[in-house]
């Protein structure tokens, strides 16, 4: 068992690319943590400095109290998911898994043992003489999963597991993987680039973004209080609408609506001296009804229990959409005419996406 | 796909057609001469049916030079076949982890060594064996096909294994395995249907060389292509035994062949990756 501490954690390539930039980052006992962003933001690239994989060109790493900066990735005491699977495919199920423990030398006895308790975990007994090439992905992935867990190692990382599975078994598989997670108890760091899995999946989420913690927090907090519009705009599907924003001695002007604004954040505002922002609202907290602004319905989603509805705000230089969350049983229809209101709940940043406050 | 216009497909045909004759054609003249009695191959106009005999089979079998030379010539390319392996498959091993224009540049520096006509080699290696006591020994013999061999190895076994996922000799890595235990017990199985083939290939290389192993031996490690030409003799042509000879000399081309072709096929990564 262990804790993960990254200091300062930097990664710079030789032609002076920056991947990764001072991340701090400490990753507690037993917890499963996500790291996730768009791609190319450098979330891989903390995974496998943490392997070993990857160089570590500043900062420090530590793996429980040991420093491991320059330490072997054998020496670390963890164990790593590929998102390739990285399965040897010329070895059966059961080589597979007992790959690790063949290379440190434990007894046949003792390692048949690990492997059968590995594979009965994962469902895998009745495949164990099979090769990877004769196993479905779900399969594949599973043999992976029992590669890391037959070694009992302190740590677990994880590559975007998931992402070469369909839709339905990724559903199936991830909350397998979080029941299993939490039965072992061991210190997890999961990389993803899928915000529905971070925020289902981890007990707290880092959000990366060119190589910077956004922001780090637990699922319902970067939901509820985005450190940034960048954080905002990712968590959450449909994502936040962003709308600029007027200050004004009334509140908020934006898209023709007026948002009032309780006493410290006008207070706040006032201090920072804005006089334009931006507006972030949600989907569900955009509400129609008979008054507000008028806007055109311009398309309607349906995915059963509620609808996805798009509006076409009036202001048509700005050629700007506002998604909202409605029941499922609406009766709107393209091309009407609805009137909107915001909230109770918006979020307001600076114009370069520094989040200053929210209402309610 | 798109649909080949027939006049392609016909000229195609056509190539292969003549192509096929430009090499099957002799052969089959040699096999039907070997298996003619002397007066038979030597008729005008040749003799489509004849009554064959297997007579010089029987002589070249029968010569104890010859079977020293069979014997010399298995010793020659499997020793070389080996030698080239212990150096070839480390090289390419390694020039898989060099990036950037420096594995360029060595796998292009390593193909000049081999494009090399064997005359440019031949005068040093002579002066050099004489003085190394290296004439006309096997060891002599073997050393100099390495110049062939080991290129030929690098340069086919270098694309196989820049097939194998890099994720897998990472996988090993976290899983604990030396780079060396990476390379015996995950790089080496998985491509051991291209050294197959690679070593085959130099194996028949080894077997067919007749330029080096006619100046750089002399009596005692005569290979089977030197031997065949020993046939050409002051008391005349012996025909029959060189075509008897040669059949019995291209055999493991044919074999091999099919086995090439068979584990030329890189099908040996399926599963490594998502399929």
């Amino acid at each position: 068992m262990a804790e993960i501490r990254l200091t300062k954690l930097s990664k710079t390539y030789p032609n002076g690319q920056a991947a990764v930039k001072d991340l701090d980052l400490s990753i507690k006992d037993g917890e499963f943590l996500v790291l996730v962003g768009p791609s190319g933001c450098g979330k891989s690239t903390v995974l496998r400095m943490i392997a070993g994989l990857e160089e570590i060109t500043g900062g420090t790493l530590h793996i429980g109290d040991r420093l491991v900066n320059e330490v072997e990735p054998k020496e670390r005491d963890i164990a790593m998911v590929f998102q390739s699977y990285a399965l040897y495919p010329h070895m059966t199920v059961a080589e597979n898994i007992g790959f690790p423990l063949r290379l440190s030398r434990v007894a046949k006895a003792e390692k048949d043992r690990r492997v059968r308790e590995a594979a009965a975990i994962l469902e895998l007994t009745d495949y164990l003489d099979r090769r990877p090439a004769q196993l479905s992905g779900g399969q594949r992935q599973r043999v992976a999963m029992g590669r890391a867990i037959v070694r009992q190692p302190s740590v677990y990382l994880l590559d975007e597991p998931l992402s070469n599975l369909d839709a339905k078994l990724r559903d199936k598989t991830r909350t397998e993987m979080v029941d299993l997670q939490a039965r072992l108890g061991v210190t997890t760091v999961y990389v993803t680039h899928d915000q529905v899995e971070a925020m289902t999946m981890g007990d707290r989420v880092a959000v990366m973004k060119d190589g910077v913690l956004q922001q780090c927090a637990t699922p319902r907090e970067l939901y509820a209080s985005p450190a940034n519009a960048f954080v905002a705009g990712f968590i959450g599907t449909p994502a936040m609408n962003f709308l600029p924003a007027d200050v004004t001695a009334q509140g908020l002007t934006a898209a023709g609506l007026t948002v009032a604004l309780p006493g410290e954040l006008r207070a706040v505002l006032d201090r920072q001296s804005h006089s334009q922002v931006q507006l972030g609202v949600r989907p569900e907290d955009v509400k129609l009804g008979e008054s507000g602004s008028p806007a055109r319905v311009i398309g309607v989603e349906e995915l059963g229990p509620e609808a996805i509805v798009r509006l076409a705000l009036p202001d048509a230089h700005a050629r700007r959409q506002l998604i909202v969350r409605v029941p499922g049983d609406t009766l709107l229809t393209r091309d009407e005419t609805v009137h909107f209101n915001f909230g109770p709940k918006v979020h307001v940043f600076t114009e370069d996406g520094q989040r200053i406050a929210a209402t309610n | 796909m798109r649909v080949r216009p027939r006049r392609i497909t016909a000229g195609l045909y056509t190539f292969a057609i003549v192509w096929g004759l430009f090499i099957l054609v002799p052969f089959a003249w040699l096999a039907s001469l070997s298996i003619k009695s002397r007066l038979d191959a030597f008729a005008d106009p040749p003799k489509l049916f004849f009554t064959p005999t297997f007579a010089a089979y029987g002589e070249v079998f029968g010569d104890p030079a010859f079977l020293r030379a069979i014997g010399n010539s298995l010793i020659v390319s499997t020793g070389a076949v080996a030698l080239s392996l212990l150096i070839a498959v480390p090289a390419a091993y390694a020039l898989r982890h060099i990036v950037g224009p420096l594995r360029h540049h060595t796998l292009l520096g390593i193909l000049l060594i081999r494009m090399v006509p064997g005359m440019v080699y031949l005068l040093p290696y002579f002066v050099f064996y004489n003085k190394a006591h290296l004439m006309d020994t096997h060891i002599g013999l073997i050393i100099v096909h390495l110049i062939f061999n080991v290129p030929l190895i690098i340069w086919m076994l270098t694309p196989i294994w820049a097939a194998i996922p890099h994720d897998l000799s990472e996988a090993a890595r976290i899983d604990g395995a030396t780079p060396f235990q990476t390379l015996v017990m995950v790089d080496l199985p998985l491509m051991k249907g291209g050294i197959l083939a690679a070593s085959i290939l130099a194996f028949i290389f080894s077997w067919n060389e007749f330029l080096f192993a006619l100046i750089l031996s002399r009596r005692e490690v005569v290979t089977l292509p030197v031997a065949i030409v020993n046939f050409l003799a002051f008391e005349g042509t012996e025909w029959g035994k060189i075509a008897a000879a040669s059949m019995f000399i291209v055999t493991p081309a044919i074999v091999f062949g099919f086995l090439v072709r068979r584990y030329m096929i890189s099908g040996l990564t399926g599963g490594a990756v998502k399929g």
